[in-house]
């Protein structure tokens, strides 16, 4: 298609907005100044704090409640009697 | 929001309803021009006008305030096209030859309604105006599509009237030279 810069500049000076571009505009500005909206944030902010909490106390219920250095008894007497068997076989 | 009321306490204003209705086509035509793409010439407009609604109080009445928003949306458009650039380097798309990315960019400008009497003449002047260098393509639409003077636009670009001219004549002239490779200014 041949095209002069004339009637390239009069495509361009004719281009329409979309028609319900008034509305949206009045609608984003509209939106965004809610204070509504900080406050959802503010409560989405809590409710992620809350959720964390709230896993991290699940994680602790679940770990055994005993003393955890009873849990290397075994473990310092077998090595103690390996080191024993070590130095009779030197 | 209080849509009705602009706060600005050193200049009266229209309410935001009418600021809108008066300037959304002129700013419309004005980023179209800029980006040379529809559908983002609809989101930067939108969002030049919630920037509009939330600097309003630092409008001081030094211009007018078509003059001002002009500016705010001109900028904009800049930052837009300078953000476009540095994504598509990142994205590598630059390796990608330039007739596949100007055939893609006029098949997306087709996609959309556009409301005007040929859609093929608009793909082919947005191909055009892409081929001039920015600075050029500023000048030219804010003079023969948002209807600017050269003294607004010095101002508005922070340059000298000879430079505004000249760019102006060499938009023109490059144009010219764009349109006649394709076959159609003689």
């Amino acid at each position: 298609m041949k095209l002069t810069l004339k009637k390239g500049i009069h495509a361009l000076r004719h281009v329409n907005p979309p028609k319900n571009m008034v509305s949206n505009i009045l609608m984003e500005v509209d939106k965004r100044s809610r204070p509504v909206m900080l406050v959802q944030l503010q409560l989405a902010t809590v409710m992620s704090v809350v959720l964390f909490c709230m896993s991290c106390v699940g994680y602790m219920m679940s770990v055994p409640t005993e003393d955890p250095l009873s849990l290397l008894d075994g473990v310092s007497t077998l090595s103690s009697d390996m080191t024993l068997d070590v130095l009779i076989n030197l | 929001m209080d849509s009705d009321r602009l706060q600005n306490n050193t200049v009266e204003l229209p309410s935001f309803k009418e600021l809108v209705d008066r300037y959304h086509s002129s700013i419309f035509r004005l980023i179209n021009g800029l980006v040379c793409n529809y559908h983002d010439a609809e989101d930067l407009t939108q969002e030049v006008f919630v920037k509009v609604y939330n600097k309003i109080h630092t409008f001081r009445g030094e211009s007018e305030l078509g003059f001002w928003i002009s500016t705010l949306a001109r900028n904009h458009s800049y930052n837009f096209l300078r953000r476009k650039k540095v994504l598509r380097f990142l994205s590598l798309e630059w390796l990608v030859s330039d007739q596949k990315m100007s055939f893609e960019d006029q098949s997306e400008s087709n996609r959309f309604e556009t409301h005007v009497e040929s859609e093929e003449t608009l793909a082919i002047i947005y191909k055009a105006l892409q081929q001039i260098p920015y600075a050029y393509r500023e000048v030219f639409v804010l003079s023969e599509i948002h209807d600017m003077s050269y003294k607004d636009i010095s101002a508005l670009l922070n340059i000298p009237i000879g430079t505004t001219k000249s760019r102006m004549s060499r938009a023109k002239e490059q144009l010219k030279m764009v349109l006649k490779d394709r076959g159609g200014e003689q």
